[in-house]
């Protein structure tokens, strides 16, 4: 449908932000080529947020700056003993820790009146849309900066406090310990460090799950990327049984659940890179996720400059560092020390470089190519 | 005159809006955590490294008065975040806002007057070398201002506008324009 710049025009003069803008905006969607996928976030599934007010938290004398205090569980055992003895005693005292807040934002949006008037798409409103994924894509970013360095830290601490590289060669001359990030069983045997993604195997989801049973916590949730999902559907009949087989080969694998685990997929794939899968426990025992101020969206017009941003304000915490581990499914080495020189293709990429686009239209490439004279 | 630290050691004396902030990564992140030996303080001056990362202006390694090396002296700019602030160590990179574009005048705690002639009349010109200042007693280096001589060839970046003698012990001074 064609959108005539009036209506653009009116949508910013009764401000896009109120109902009335939005529903005129909504009703002129679809008139416009996607460039790709946007998708909530998946720490909030993980995680899920909570609302906090002012009051929940605390100042600093040193600054204007706010964390909300959370009280961690205090230690406590039972013991045997005989008739006539006693137990032996704790003075408690209970952990806490801090949970910082921080603002997210859309970049500040500018453009003048008039070439406004070149676009028939609501490109304000498109652009309000994506702003909130946008954010949400930054939630987890640093979701996944977070859990990424307390898989490492807790590595570090089984390897003796020291960071040691954990890629296939180390593993064969059985120099590292694999705790909290072990590798997959074809990255194991691969016989070479490299950043080949190897596919998901059934018995690598269940010495991920057992690296987490077996400390008295139990794994609830997988995060994985689409990519490596896509390597379920290539599951034997000995991994699914002949009735699972069928299903899965017509409709995909459509259950909830994931050898009893939920599991969250993601599409994000330049912030959780293919090869990485994480488990984790349930949120009581993992972290926070505070929500300060839910996203607001600020829209100004100075003469024939219309400008407008969105930003929200939050906290994240891994809090209890034993409550995640991960799964490599590539040889080579993704910790601190990146020993193969490899680690740029396991960790997110730079926040600037999220904004990249699929389609090649601005270089001329579309087909057939038709030219305008 | 010699300058103290404190909780609060750059306030702007003009218009936030006039400034354009950034928040940059730290090149160490652990100069975030204000228990790390060499913590960073508002007012110090920073400058981006090749990887677009924050570090100090001047190398704090180097003794008192040397000058911050080119070519980032000439980019330095202030950091607006006092030591160990909430949201800095909250975000993963330890994104650190600086001022990082547009004129300003403020009132600073970063500063040695008595270096490369001292600062001693309104006018004269700034520049950002290693300054060194008692904490709690113990001598501290910081990437801050000095006195810019005449016949210097390092970066101006800012003209002091009312000196610390009356200005409560900070130095007031004018950034005009981002490059000096």
């Amino acid at each position: 449908m064609s959108v005539p710049a009036r209506v653009i025009n009116e949508l910013f003069t009764t401000k896009i932000a109120s109902a009335e803008g939005r529903e005129k905006a909504a009703e002129y969607g679809g008139s416009y080529i996607r460039d790709r996928l946007r998708e909530v976030s998946f720490a909030r599934k993980i995680i899920p947020p909570q609302q906090v007010t002012r009051a929940d938290c605390q100042r600093s004398v040193n600054h204007d700056t706010l964390v909300k205090i959370v009280d961690i569980e205090p230690k406590s055992r039972a013991m045997t003993l005989t008739f006539r003895g006693q137990p032996t005693a704790r003075f408690i005292r209970g952990e806490r820790a801090e949970v910082a807040f921080f603002t997210i934002s859309s970049e500040l949006f500018q453009k003048t009146e008039q070439e406004l008037l070149a676009y028939e798409m609501p490109i304000t409103k498109i652009i309000e849309e994506n702003s909130v994924k946008d954010i949400q894509e930054i939630e987890d970013r640093e979701f996944t900066l977070h859990i990424e360095a307390a898989v490492q830290a807790l590595q570090q601490e089984a390897n003796g406090g020291n960071v040691v590289a954990l890629n296939w060669s180390n593993i064969n001359a059985g120099s590292v310990v694999e705790f909290s990030v072990i590798k997959g069983e074809l990255a194991r045997n691969a016989g070479v460090n490299d950043a080949t993604v190897r596919p998901l195997q059934r018995p690598d989801i269940v010495r991920l799950y057992k690296s987490l049973d077996g400390n008295r916590m139990r794994a609830e949730v997988n995060l994985i990327t689409e990519v490596d999902w896509d390597d379920i559907l290539q599951w034997t009949v000995e991994d699914f049984g002949d009735r699972l087989q069928s299903e899965t080969t017509v409709d995909g694998y459509k259950y909830n659940l994931l050898l009893g685990r939920s599991y969250v997929r993601t599409i994000k794939t330049d912030i959780l890179r293919p090869g990485n899968v994480y488990c984790f426990t349930k949120p009581d025992f993992f972290g926070k996720f505070y929500v300060l101020n839910n996203t607001k969206f600020y829209i100004d017009k100075i003469a024939n400059n219309i400008m407008f941003q969105a930003w929200e304000d939050i906290a994240m915490a891994v809090i209890n560092i034993a409550a995640v581990r991960k799964l490599e499914l590539y040889s080579a080495d993704a910790s601190t020390l990146d020993a193969d020189s490899l680690r740029s293709n396991f960790v997110p990429v730079a926040e600037d470089a999220l904004g990249a686009v699929n389609n090649r239209v601005d270089q001329g490439l579309k087909f057939p190519q038709v030219v305008s004279y | 005159m010699a300058s103290t630290i404190s909780k609060v050691n750059f306030e702007l004396q003009s218009d936030l809006m006039a400034t354009q902030r950034r928040d940059i990564p730290l090149a160490d992140p652990n100069l975030s955590n204000p228990f790390n030996a060499n913590y960073l303080v508002d007012g110090e001056w920073v400058t981006i490294n090749d990887d677009y990362k924050l570090v100090r202006a001047a190398d704090i390694t180097q003794a008192a008065g040397t000058p911050a090396p080119k070519p980032g002296a000439s980019n330095a700019m202030p950091l607006f975040a006092e030591k160990g602030r909430y949201d800095v160590q909250a975000n993963a990179e330890k994104k650190t806002p600086c001022i990082y574009m547009g004129p300003f005048e403020a009132d600073t705690r970063i500063y040695d007057d008595t270096l490369n002639g001292g600062i001693t009349a309104v006018g004269q010109n700034l520049k950002v070398a290693v300054i060194s200042i008692n904490v709690s007693g113990t001598p501290k280096k910081f990437s801050g201002l000095i006195r810019r001589a005449d016949n210097d060839t390092d970066p101006i970046v800012g003209v002091v506008t009312r000196l610390p003698a009356k200005n409560g012990g900070k130095l007031r001074f004018r950034k005009p324009i981002n490059i000096g």
